[in-house]
């Protein structure tokens, strides 16, 4: 059993198309990444605040990062952002809107709501796959997160 | 005219010795009639050898007596007049009768009715008969008795009673002289001494009854001729008969014979005549002299009165300087409380000292060459007031060479005053000319300098030109009192007195001035004394104040401007009285706002125009203006009106203050905003509307942007791994590639197509035509026919005739949305149900659609009528439906809510149309 935790991320994302994009371009990756999806804002929330259906620990494990679209059923996005940054313990996830959204507005509203960085999705394969390999090559590799603490 | 002495009207009056003589004669007869009764001679004849008085002579004597007394004294009484008239009469027939027994020998027996007489009797013809002559005295003094009150006979009358008096007079004289020598004259004139007596008393009896006419006129006159008359009269009687009787009785005792005694008698006639001649000569003499003088007496008066009443002193002083005479204007000249304080003084006690000298040379000049002209000397009065004096002698010689000096003396202290008072002007402009001048002579003030009796002595060129004068001369020396109008002149002489004395004069004073040509106009003057030039001066400010009225006209003309501007100001301006709120001022605008007319206005208060609780409002507001002296803002206050209904207004009031400093008006300005904020409401309302329609249109563009491009990045992406798959020919890779393609493809075509559907339901609307709720709801159950039979679902749909009114095609969209939505939200609910029905709130009608699937957490229910809002991101909706329903909504006038009681609680989706109604739709004909 290895002692070494996998990186975890949050998935949060409506369109199954682009999650399966995003899976594409992050698995595989060494060290191993771990990427949970949920479908919409409500979803989101109670992972994270392990409400419903996610009230085990183990089967909703504190994320590393969230990658999260904006417009999301339900509750938006960045109602999401926002509870997530009012929770002393939620707060110090960083968090990546990752959305086809690159209208001014939102990146304002995001970064004002306390957003970790702000990605537009590409329109083509190749720009999407070298935004990945930067975003993983940044996260898991230059990046430094507090480390978690160790689950009981 | 002074009366002569021994007038005999002084005396006894006339009236009175005739009712004397008259009781005489009476006496007279009774006793007679008594002697005969009583047979006493004595009494009869008074001598035995005299003939005695006969019965009926006695007794017409008592009746004529009677008649004259009466005449005399009771002629005032009828009774008295009728006895005295029948007396009269009675005599008067009795002589006559007596007479024609004379003239006719007859013998009427009358003569021994009363009393038998012996025959024989001395001097009697027939026994008891009276003499002829006393028969014709009884007729005429019973005739002049009878007819004495017949004025134009006057004179008859007394010529009769006048001969009665003569012819008796005769007998009587023959008494005296010896009675022998009647005999001579026979029977006829054989009358007794009482009788003759008797008749001369009846005579001047009825003479003295009417002494101013006739005969005797002339002697009771208070004349010359009637003092000479009756001075005369007694004399021209008595002397002859004295004379004549002297000269008998000298003749009978034998001293003289006859032509030397009738010598005698017309010596002792002559100068006895003579001295009374003389006597009453100087007698007459004597009053003319006395009538002279009283004559004299009177002119001294005349004259006197008029040297008295004349302004020129009159004064004569003898040769040492000694009043002699003088009137009153002189002695009012010398400052005398008396006329004793100057006649017998000299002239130098009231000469003014430092004139004394002068004045003693003029009197020895004027002695010299005997008159002196406009000599000018100085009274000074006991009070120190100097008088300025003209005088005019002349001087006259009396008989005894003593001269005196005749003066006429004029007070000319007024103009001497206003020469002194030019001098002055004189020496005061030259001694300050450069001062003075430069501060006053320019001076837009009309600027008088007055000395301290009011006289002129300057006054600037702006006063010559208010006043109408000419130069200076017109004013120095000239009475101030003469710059006022003549019926102010009396209150200006009074300030001048009042000034002189130092009593208190107001400083500033309204008059009227007045020009040379006459005009008048009213002028503001301020006096102040001032030291100039070693003496005090009064200096007068004048202001024209019709300059000042002319200054208030063009004020009211401004206020006129003013409130014509006011007037006709588009807002409405009001003023009301602080004190009570009521309203004095009222503009046309506020008159048209109120829709009532000034009158109604003008004097009432808010109370009594306004509904109570508005009228308290501004009430409330006046008081807070008022009391705290702010102008108050008010933004917006309702105003109901009479005309206009309620009207909104602007009004800004605003605390005047008088002149005082204490608050008297409060003014109000409203402005009707009315029509403006309902164009500001309905702007506001167009602006609401515009932003929810720009925030919808951003939505919009911001969800294509991202709904759009969405689909666009899963086709792109997913063509580059098919390319790549392709090349290392995995081919399951490649077909999910060209699955997750088709995906997003097809949900772009969808967005598309149900973007297109929304857009048309804000532009293209079919005409609105009628349609029945059955039928709208029936024909899209027809379009879900599939879906609704697939899951099995039962729909109940409401029967009750409702019509509704729109774009038929929009309803059916309406509801075809809102079942579809039902359908594809049934979640695992194994007996799906959908209910179309209709609700009655009030007057409209509510629709409804309910399903009992899965609900919607109540916490997203307007968040599902968003665009492109999906709750459940596995549903095949591309979330336009919902607000495609309630665009339609909308555009028909509606709206649309959704309740949910949550998730697993089904939901119901509510909505409303504004056209909608119970009934049955009008079939159109053919």
């Amino acid at each position: 059993m290895s002692t070494v935790q996998p990186f975890l991320i949050l998935h949060v994302e409506d369109d199954p198309a682009h999650a399966v994009i995003v899976r594409r371009n992050l698995a595989g990756t060494q060290g191993g990444t771990r990427l949970n999806l949920v479908k919409d804002g409500r979803a989101a929330l109670d992972y994270l605040f392990r409400q419903g259906v996610f009230c085990d620990p183990e089967s909703s494990p504190r994320p590393d990062l969230i990658v999260m679209d904006l417009r999301l059923p339900k509750v938006d996005g960045l109602e999401v952002l926002r509870q997530v940054k009012q929770d002393a313990g939620l707060r110090p996830i960083p968090v990546v809107v990752l959305t086809t959204s690159g209208a001014e507005r939102d990146i304002r509203d995001a970064y004002a709501m306390g957003v970790t960085s702000y990605l537009v999705k590409p329109t083509s394969l190749q720009e999407f796959t070298q935004m990945m390999d930067a975003f993983r090559r940044y996260w898991l590799e230059l990046n430094h997160l507090p480390s978690r603490p160790s689950p009981l | 005219m002074q009366r002569l002495e021994g007038s005999s009207t002084g005396s006894v009056p006339p009236r009175t010795a005739a009712l004397v003589a008259g009781l005489i004669a009476i006496a007279g007869g009774v006793t007679v009639l008594v002697a005969w009764l009583f047979d006493i001679p004595v009494l009869m004849s008074v001598q035995p050898s005299f003939v005695a008085m006969k019965a009926n002579t006695a007794a017409a004597f008592t009746l004529a007596g009677l008649s004259l007394a009466l005449r005399a004294r009771f002629s005032r009484f009828a009774p008295a007049r009728w006895v005295a008239g029948a007396c009269a009469a009675a005599t008067a027939v009795l002589g006559l009768l007596t007479l024609c027994q004379y003239l006719f020998g007859l013998d009427l027996g009358i003569d021994q009715v009363l009393l038998q007489e012996p025959a024989g009797v001395v001097g009697t013809l027939a026994p008891g008969r009276m003499a002829s002559v006393t028969a014709f005295n009884f007729l005429l003094v019973g005739c002049a008795l009878l007819l004495e009150r017949d004025h134009r006979a006057m004179l008859p009358i007394q010529a009769a009673a006048l001969l009665a008096g003569v012819l008796s007079l005769l007998p009587l004289v023959g008494y005296l002289y010896g009675a022998s020598m009647l005999l001579t004259f026979g029977h006829h004139l054989q009358v007794s001494i009482i009788t003759g007596g008797l008749f001369v008393l009846m005579s001047l009896g009825v003479l003295l009854l009417h002494p101013a006419e006739g005969l005797l006129r002339h002697f009771i006159r208070d004349s010359v001729g009637g003092w000479l008359g009756r001075r005369l009269g007694p004399f021209v009687i008595g002397i002859p008969l004295a004379v004549g009787w002297i000269w008998l009785r000298g003749e009978s005792l034998g001293y003289f014979d006859a032509p030397l005694g009738t010598a005698f008698a017309m010596v002792a006639m002559m100068i006895l005549f003579a001295c009374l001649i003389c006597w009453s000569a100087s007698r007459l003499n004597l009053a003319t002299a006395r009538q002279r003088e009283e004559a004299l007496r009177v002119g001294e008066r005349q004259y006197e009165a008029l040297a008295n009443n004349t302004d020129t002193g009159f004064v004569v002083l003898d040769g040492n300087g000694i009043v002699v005479s003088a009137n009153e204007p002189y002695r009012r000249l010398a400052g005398a409380v008396r006329i004793e304080d100057v006649i017998g003084h000299s002239v130098t006690e009231w000469t003014a000292p430092d004139e004394r000298e002068s004045n003693a040379r003029a009197v020895a000049l004027c002695a010299a060459r005997g008159s002196i002209q406009d000599f000018e000397t100085v009274y000074q009065h006991a009070d120190g007031t100097r008088t300025h004096i003209s005088v005019n002698a002349t001087v006259g010689t009396a008989p005894d060479g003593r001269i005196h000096i005749t003066s006429f003396c004029r007070n000319i202290t007024v103009r001497w005053l206003a020469e002194e008072a030019r001098g002055r002007a004189e020496q005061l402009l030259l001694e300050n000319s450069s001062r003075f001048r430069a501060f006053v002579e320019q001076a837009p003030v009309a600027i008088g300098v007055f000395d301290p009796a009011g006289l002129g002595l300057y006054a600037n060129d702006t006063f010559l030109r208010r006043l109408g004068l000419q130069g200076l001369e017109d004013v120095v020396g000239r009475p101030a009192v003469e710059f006022f109008a003549p019926r102010f002149r009396e209150e200006s002489r009074e300030r001048t007195r009042r000034r002189s004395l130092g009593l208190p004069v107001p400083a500033s004073f309204e008059s009227v001035a007045v020009r040379p040509d006459g005009s008048e106009f009213p002028v503001q003057l301020s006096v102040s004394a001032i030291q100039l030039a070693n003496e005090v001066v009064n200096i007068a400010f004048l202001t024209d104040l019709s300059e000042t009225r002319l200054a208030e006209e063009a004020l009211r003309e401004s206020n006129q401007l003013v409130e014509s501007i006011v007037d006709n100001v588009p807002l409405m301006i009001f003023v009301k009285e602080a004190k009570d709120l009521r309203f004095v001022t009222f503009n046309k605008a506020g008159e048209a706002l109120l829709g009532l007319d000034r009158k109604d206005l003008l004097g009432k208060s808010d109370r009594e125009l306004f509904p109570p609780e508005q009228a308290a409002f501004f009430m409330a507001k006046d008081r807070e203006v008022l009391d705290t002296g702010v102008s108050l803002d008010i933004p917006e206050e309702p105003l109901l009106t009479a005309r206009n209904g309620e009207r909104l207004v602007h009004t800004r009031k605003v605390c005047i203050k008088g002149t005082d400093g204490r608050t008297k008006y409060l003014l109000g300005i409203s402005e009707d905003i009315t029509e403006r904020r309902l164009e500001e409401d309905r702007l506001k309302r167009m602006s609401t509307h515009l932003e929810e329609k720009n925030a919808e249109l951003e939505r919009f563009t911001y969800t294509i942007s991202h709904d759009l491009k969405s689909p666009l990045v899963t086709v792109r992406t997913f063509l580059g791994y098919l390319q790549r798959d392709l090349q290392s020919r995995d081919a399951d890779a490649v077909a999910e590639d060209i699955d997750f393609v088709l995906g997003a493809t097809e949900k772009m075509a969808r967005i598309l197509d149900e973007l297109l559907q929304l857009s048309r339901v804000g532009y293209r609307t079919n005409p609105p035509t009628e349609v029945s709720l059955q039928e709208v709801v029936t024909e899209a159950l027809g379009l879900l026919a599939g879906p609704i039979a697939t899951r099995g679902v039962a729909v109940e749909v409401a029967q009750e005739p409702i019509v509704l009114t729109g774009d038929r095609t929009r309803l059916v969209e309406v509801f075809l949305n809102l079942l579809d939505n039902a359908v594809k939200n049934m979640g695992e609910q194994a007996t799906p149900r959908i209910v179309v029905g209709v609700e009655s709130s009030g007057d409209s009608l509510t629709f409804f659609v309910r399903d009992n699937g899965i609900g919607i957490d109540p916490r997203y229910k307007d968040q599902i009528f968003n665009l492109f809002e999906k709750l459940d991101p596995d549903s095949a909706g591309t979330g336009v439906g919902l607000a495609l329903v309630k665009r339609i909504v909308e555009v028909h006038g509606g709206r649309i809510w959704m309740e949910s009681a949550g998730p697993g609680q089904g939901s119901t989706f509510r909505f409303t149309l504004s056209r909608a109604r119970r009934g049955a739709v009008m079939e159109a004909a053919g």
